[in-house]
């Protein structure tokens, strides 16, 4: 290897152009005078170069005025003019910036090059490249592994974040999120110009240290902190425009009361007596009618989203601050629905003494939420998409008084005017939300620390809905009122000793021990009342209401003590272990089952610091081998589930309401934490100073599953929370990034990222009605499987039982549904899986161009192997019974015998048996997510300099999904083949329509 | 360094002991703080009241009963309907599980009753009530599924509840939750917690108050005589799929249970028929037992309501403003109805409705649009009026009757003659009563035992309606078959998409569910499924 490389470089000197050329030597050595093998030399414009020996030596062939480069993994890059020097001595300064990067780790931090375990760093730089709204959207395809599905493209939508995989069937798959050490559950209202870095921790080995909630990985957020220096003031601002990306494609008037009438034809109905029969305007012929109401052109609008942050920051060496101030406006596609949200951010640390300082965090949030829909907001089953596609496109808005049509779509009627609920129907959020963290740190000696830091998180939440007796659900009640307050308090003591030191030069270790208490108490308030005298005072009055219904209140409480511990040691910087302890206990769990215990062990062995490798560096710059093992937990389960629950089942006896208790759940002692143990190997690498690549492989067992299983019906329980069954996830990650070319002018660069996950079920116990499925991913549903459309007579007779009645009493035209078991009758037990969620790989690819003060960003995003369960579809596309609005799609493509080649059977066949042919679909897609075209404009009087950028996202998405946008996930809950958490993955439920958006930024620093 | 230890040590300290992670409970009842005084065995037996009020159980018992046989259509394209159900359909799940569920309450809320030390004649009393409930259920329940469960405690632990592991020891499935038990068995374990009902629950007063809808000593009077009835009619053998003959001396109980009834009251045939079912009139004289249901104007959104107004009124009309559009009687059943006692029957605009008075004062007549066939209107009270008091489709305030004075009445008339040789005037004295109120010319001896066998199998039909019956009474006399032909509808009412041909015995039977087959590998499917 030495040799071959020796002579490239030979071959490279013999080539070089003939000048008069000198030869130059001399030793390369870090700060502390050690040398450091291994160092690129070149010469800027020119193909030749050197590489240090172990000695730290160096020697080549130079001309006067050639400007000499320094590189090193880790150091800065140094240029020197090389003018008739003999020899040329040069001590590299460790680059904090590059390699040896900070990175935060539970409790603490480590350098980039000493971590074992595997963890992605996003720096605000990634964060903020995309013009998006919350923490979640800015994590999409920034780190390898972390799979982020948007749950409604609604102003103020969440998103859902999984890491590696679903690791969980009942309890929440979603991480841990840790913002300035405080764990919480959600920071979708945290600005993401206010993240300095975000690390997710992927591996056991690193989140093992938060132990029973380590399980689905860690996200670290840490906010952006004053730094010493002048005062620094940014701010920067964009606007986007929205419009509706992509259309269901529904009938127009005239299509559909022509369909509606062939279909109540084709269901016996007498032609004098079909519904649209011109016998009132309401009842329009087909003949007459036009084109008639485009709904969802009534619906939707052009969106906007005003977003500005003001950022200050600086300070001495012994008071830092940095204070920000956020605004953020979004006015969504479908009307009526808004958000907006005004934040205000403090840091400021200060050195008391030298051994004691002193940190606070705060952040303010209050957001103002409008949802247009009644009570589930745009989607979901009775959203104002739903209303939209059931409402009758042969109806006008209004009618002719001025007040709301309202539909008579037969099966729909009385439904509300989707316009009426856009415009009239008041549904308003309130979110205040203060998260802030106060924190002591003495440094009593040399290398040693403790912490103690009090915190928390407080929120408000207010909704106020108020039905107008204008509209159908308000009008014969005269108006209907509720109100409900939510309130979470939630404390967070921390206590960390830490211990740093290095002996013997050699041996580094960093050894971290604490103990941390939390508890959080909920309670809510709900009222609602009827019968208003006016509709003016909204729900802003409720006790001028006639009628009450009854007041409801609940609290809740929870709390978890842990006891934590680290080590941390590193060998010359080249062998690194690390091993952590983490002792949990629960209230959530029975007595004796409440304490978990933790470990995790890991490390890495820096191979490209070894000698041997002293003369490869030039190709391989670094390589680095992790492996790591740890025990984590998921204590995610809803409150109070190991004791028995009765529930209120109140009863009327005359007139009189009697309050009534019921068992609703069976006590559950056993219940303990469910226990995901997880392997992880990798390597980091990074090769010919062009390409850092990081593989990783890894497999996670979850035992004692958390499962809410069917219990057998004849108990009386229809559920249960028990720890049974084991889930395997295994996936590969694999990211590159690549300097293509890094000229002073231009810089090309590619960032590719590809996640493989496979999910199975290992083993379950005591599932009832086996709605998971052992050997299956989770997510997998079974149904029935259809292999065409009974054609003809001779088809239905060959479809038939011995007695010659056809299966299921099917009829030509109908789907024809496997009998699998060959019984001659389609039940229960013809029913396997065919629907599979889960993708097979994800991949993201980010490109990046510079030229001069022109940057342009691509970055492309895709999914592929997953399935999509359209559920709008079956309503859109069936016609068993027409009850809405349907897709063009049906128009002449129904079985008919002159169309027997029809995608779809005849009109008025049972939909059931074809939701596997028609329904499941294929959900890949590759969108180019966003594209960003900006200029920095030169320093100019005050400004620093200023940064003006256009860019344009969801431009366009390459699938064969027929929905509005592949990438879906109904709110969990929202479940449709049953009511768990985590089922409604992939089904896209009148999902919010994904905008396409047009965005201008612009960024100033002073 | 020595502070900052001491220091570190107390907070750690502070959180140490255990207390610190107990499990405080505000809101929730759980066993912790549940069941331990007199009040809660109260408050629990209401909690099974709540158990039968179950919206979805009645719906789907109301339309297997009558789509089924025939006397109703459904716009929707419902397996009772399409007589394509298999033991995949939904409805069927409801009606076992929901079932199964009020059972466990009652047993729960029993056992907890006998180790009580509450007042001897208020603990007898709450017995005699939770005892009504569970036979009701398993009344049900045995007549649907035929070979079934027979659950008579609560899982002592959740062990119990589990479905056993595949490949499990045979033993385990002779838990009373796993294990068949022969019809009969099932049988003489409700006739012995109707018995016990009977003597120890009171008389009904109808005074308004806590005690109208409660289960009340006629209630298990008249439920014996159902039952009995039940066994003297025929029994479809689960096992071999035939027709079993009944046990014939199972009459003379029922005219006896029937004497109770009619002889000590307190019970009589409301005088107007149309008042039965009056919401204002709940639990008047003529109703022995019925589930309660209110509307939400009368004691705010509670979620008291019913779905009977909903699923059988005329969507988007005037009349019924919260409805979804479901069912409606079917043409030819209507047909027979009217040929047989025609419009004057002072039933017939209770039970259909052909015509309304919409807002504008324009009379809307059946035929067309939303209202193409007449529809139901026993359980839309306030007839022609809005009923504006609905907040919502589940809303409704109407009760579901269970059993009601007149059905006595005809089970009275219909036992005396399968007992007797001849009719005489007792035999006919209550089908009289019933065809008295309606309008109809009385019966008049002399008459043939077969022509009275039919008389009073068409007055079931005609009076009892829409009530919950229609399937039942052709399950015991074996005339499905009979009433599916009668009511074969080609005007779109019932929509069958089998053959008569394909009509076989296996109809008189309900399939169990795939999902009861899947939590128990050891059920037996019903014979003919």
């Amino acid at each position: 290897m030495n040799l071959k490389l020796i002579t490239i470089f030979l071959c490279c000197f013999s080539f070089a152009p003939l000048m008069a050329q000198q030869t130059i030597s001399g030793i390369i050595t870090d700060e502390t005078k050690q040398p450091l093998p291994g160092v690129n030399i070149t010469v800027k414009g020119d193909i030749i170069g050197a590489v240090t020996d172990f000695d730290g030596k160096y020697s080549l062939q130079i001309s006067s005025g050639q400007v000499l480069v320094f590189s090193f993994v880790g150091f800065k890059t140094q240029e020197i003019v090389f003018e008739n020097q003999k020899s040329l001595s040069v001590v590299m300064h460790e680059d904090a910036a590059k390699l040896d990067e900070v990175v935060v780790i539970g409790y603490g931090t480590a350098k980039k090059s000493d971590l074992t375990g595997s963890i992605a760093s996003v720096s605000s730089e990634q964060l903020t490249i995309r013009p998006v709204q919350s923490i979640g959207d800015a994590l999409q395809g920034q780190a390898t592994g972390v799979q982020v599905r948007t749950n409604s493209a609604a102003p103020g939508g969440s998103t859902s974040v999984v890491i590696r995989g679903q690791n969980s069937v009942n309890s929440s798959s979603s991480p841990l999120y840790v913002l300035d050490g405080i764990p919480l559950s959600n920071i979708d209202n945290i600005s993401v110009e206010d993240i300095e870095s975000i690390e997710v921790l992927k591996d056991a080995s690193s989140t093992a240290i938060y132990g029973s909630r380590g399980a689905n990985g860690v996200i670290l957020i840490t906010s952006k902190q004053g730094k010493v220096g002048k005062m620094k003031v940014s701010y920067a601002t964009r606007f986007t425009a929205q419009s509706i990306g992509n259309d269901l494609n529904l009938m127009n008037a005239q299509e559909f009361t022509e369909f509606h009438t062939a279909w109540e034809i084709a269901g016996n109905a007498d032609p004098s007596d079909v519904f649209y029969n011109g016998s009132s305007p309401s009842r329009p012929s087909p003949l007459t009618v036009g084109e008639g109401t485009d709904w969802f052109d009534q619906i939707t609008t052009t969106g906007f989203i005003k977003n500005h942050q003001i950022s200050i920051s600086g300070g001495s060496e012994t008071n830092r601050s940095s204070v920000s101030l956020n605004y953020l406006d979004h006015e969504g596609i479908v009307k009526g629905g808004s958000y907006d949200r005004f934040g205000i951010r403090l840091a400021n640390q200060m050195d008391v003494t030298p051994w004691l300082s002193t940190a606070v965090n705060l952040f303010v949030t209050h957001e103002n939420k409008n949802s247009s829909g009644e009570n589930t907001g745009t989607s979901g089953s009775t959203g104002t998409i739903n209303q939209a596609i059931k409402m009758s496109p042969a109806l006008p808005v209004y009618n002719e008084d001025g007040t709301y049509t309202a539909n008579n779509l037969p099966g729909s009627e009385g439904i509300e005017n989707p316009l009426a609920i856009v415009n009239e129907i008041e549904n308003e959020t309130k979110n205040w939300d203060i998260i802030g963290n106060f924190n002591i740190t003495i440094k009593p000696f040399k290398n040693f620390s403790f912490k103690t830091s009090l915190g928390g998180n407080y929120n408000n939440y207010k909704q106020g809905t108020y039905n107008p007796s204008t509209t159908i659900t308000g009008g014969l009640i005269n108006g209907r009122a509720s109100i409900e307050n939510r309130n979470t308090s939630h404390l967070v003591n921390e206590n960390i000793f830490s211990y740093n030191t290095i002996f013997k030069e050699k041996h580094k270790l960093d050894i971290v021990a604490g103990a941390t208490y939390e508890e959080e108490v909920y309670e809510d308030f709900s009222v609602s009342a009827t019968d208003f005298f006016t509709d003016a005072f909204g729900y802003n009055n409720i006790d001028s209401a006639g009628e009450f219904g009854t007041p409801k209140s609940n609290k809740t409480k929870w709390q978890l003590l842990s006891y934590l511990g680290r080590v941390n040691y590193s060998l010359d910087r080249k062998y690194l272990l690390s091993a952590s302890v983490r002792y949990d206990g629960s209230s959530r769990f029975g007595e004796g089952n409440k304490w978990g215990f933790f470990p995790a062990a890991s490390g890495a062995w820096v191979v490209s610091s070894e000698d041997f490798m002293a003369n490869a560096r030039n190709t391989i710059n670094t390589l680095k081998f992790r492996v790591g093992w740890g025990k984590t937990g998921n204590q995610n389960i809803g409150l109070y589930q190991s004791l028995a629950v009765f529930g209120l089942a109140n009863y009327p006896l005359g007139d009189a309401i009697e309050s009534g208790v019921a068992a609703s759940r069976l006590a559950n002692i056993d219940l303990r934490w469910e226990t995901t143990e997880s392997i992880n190997v990798g390597l980091d690498t990074k090769l010919f100073n062009t390409v850092d690549l990081s593989v990783d492989y890894y497999e996670k067992t979850t035992t004692d599953l958390l499962l809410n299983v069917s219990l057998v019906e004849t108990s009386g329980f229809a559920n249960a929370l028990l720890n049974t069954g084991e889930l395997q996830n295994k996936g590969f990650e694999i990211s590159a990034d690549t300097k293509l070319v890094n000229n002073k002018n231009f810089k090309a660069n590619i960032k590719t990222e590809l996640f493989l996950n496979k999910n199975e079920i290992i083993s379950l116990d005591g599932d009832a009605t086996q709605q998971w499925k052992v050997g299956e991913s989770l997510g997998a549903k079974i149904g029935y499987i259809s292999d065409g459309i009974i054609q003809n007579q001779a088809e239905l007779d060959a479809y038939s039982d011995s007695n010659g009645n056809p299966i299921n009493g099917a009829s030509i035209g109908d789907e024809r549904a496997v009998d699998l078991n060959g019984d001659d009758v389609i039940d229960g037990y013809d029913q396997v899986v065919t629907f599979d969620p889960n993708p097979d790989f994800s991949y993201a690819i980010g490109l990046n161009f510079e030229y001069k003060r022109v940057a342009l960003d691509l970055f492309f995003y895709g999914v592929q192997g997953n399935q999509i369960y359209n559920q709008t579809a079956t309503y859109l596309r069936s016609t068993e019974i027409i009850r809405s609005n349907l897709s063009t799609d049906l128009i002449d493509n129904y079985w008919t015998p002159t169309n027997p080649d029809a995608k779809y059977p005849r009109l008025t066949a049972p939909t059931i048996y074809s939701q596997q042919r028609l329904n499941i679909e294929d959900g890949s897609f590759l969108r180019l997510q966003n594209i960003r075209l900006g200029y920095t404009l030169p320093a100019l009087g005050p400004f620093n300099n200023a940064s003006l950028y256009i860019s344009a996202q969801n431009v366009f998405t390459i699938t064969k999904y027929s929905g509005f946008d592949p990438d879906v996930n109904s709110t969990p809950g929202d479940g449709t083949f049953t009511n768990n958490g985590n089922d409604s993955f992939g089904v896209d439920r009148n999902a919010y329509p994904v905008p396409q958006s047009f965005t201008l930024g612009l960024q100033v620093n002073f | 360094m020595k502070n900052i230890f001491i220091l570190s040590l107390t907070l750690s300290l502070l959180f140490s002991c255990n207390d610190v992670l107990d499990e405080e409970v505000f809101s929730s009842v759980t066993n912790e703080n549940f069941f331990q005084t007199e009040n809660d065995a109260i408050v629990g037996a209401i909690g099974v009241y709540d158990g039968l009020q179950n919206n979805n159980y009645w719906y789907q018992q109301f339309i297997m009963c009558e789509l089924l046989p025939g006397s109703m259509g459904h716009f929707w394209n419902q397996n009772f309907n399409t007589l394509t159900y298999t033991n995949n359909t939904g409805g069927l799940w409801a009606l076992w599980e929901q079932g199964y569920k009020v059972i466990g309450r009652a047993n729960s809320v029993i056992s907890v009753l006998e180790n009580s030390s509450l007042e001897e004649d208020l603990k007898n009393q709450l017995l005699g009530e939770m005892r009504y409930i569970r036979g009701m259920v398993y009344f049900n329940t045995v007549r649907m599924f035929g070979h079934i469960p027979l659950v008579t405690s609560v899982p002592e632990s959740i062990e119990d509840a589990v479905t056993p592991q595949e490949g499990a020891d045979e033993s385990v499935y002779e838990s009373q939750f796993l294990k068949q038990v022969d019809r009969t068995e099932v049988y003489n374990f409700i006739i012995e917690d109707l018995l016990f009902a009977e003597s120890n629950l009171p008389v009904a007063t109808f005074t308004n108050g806590v005690d109208n809808g409660r289960a009340r000593k006629g209630s298990a009077t008249a439920l014996l005589a159902k039952v009995y009835l039940t066994q003297a009619g025929l029994q479809y053998n689960y096992v071999t799929g035939t027709l079993d003959q009944g046990d014939a001396s199972k009459w003379a109980k029922v005219v006896e249970k029937c004497e109770d009834l009619i002889n000590s009251g307190p019970y009589s045939l409301e005088p107007n028929f149309a008042d039965i079912f009056k919401n204002e009139n709940d639990n008047n004289e003529e109703i022995i037992f019925s589930v309660q249901y209110l509307e939400s104007s009368v004691a705010g959104v509670t979620g008291e309501g019913g779905q009977l107004g909903a699923r059988t009124g005329i969507n988007g009309s005037d009349i019924t403003p919260y409805s979804w559009k479901q069912v409606f009687s079917n043409k030819s059943f209507f047909d027979q109805w009217v040929d047989a006692n025609g419009t004057s029957d002072n039933r017939f605009s209770t039970t259909y409705l052909t015509s309304y008075v919409d807002n504008d004062g324009v009379v809307v007549n059946y035929g067309s649009g939303n209202f193409i066939h007449p529809h139901i209107w026993k359980f839309i009270s306030d007839d022609n009026n809005p009923d504006i008091n609905a907040l919502g489709a589940t809303d409704y305030g109407d009760n579901t009757v269970y059993l009601r004075y007149a059905d006595v009445l005809l089970m009275h008339s219909e036992a005396l003659n399968e007992i007797n040789g001849t009719p005489d005037n007792n035999t006919i004295s209550g089908i009289n009563q019933v065809r008295q109120r309606a309008g109809q010319p009385l019966i008049t001896l002399p008459i043939s035992k077969e022509d009275l066998r039919d008389a009073i199998w068409n007055e079931r039909k005609w009076e009892l309606v829409y009530e919950g019956h229609y399937f039942y009474d052709c399950q015991r006399t074996g005339r499905l078959k009979e009433e599916i032909e009668l009511n074969w509808d080609t005007n779109g009412g019932t929509v069958r998409q089998i053959t008569l041909a394909a009509i076989t015995d296996k109809f008189y039977i309900l399939p169990i569910h795939f999902n009861a087959l899947s939590s128990n590998s050891s059920l037996d499917q019903n014979a003919g499924w």
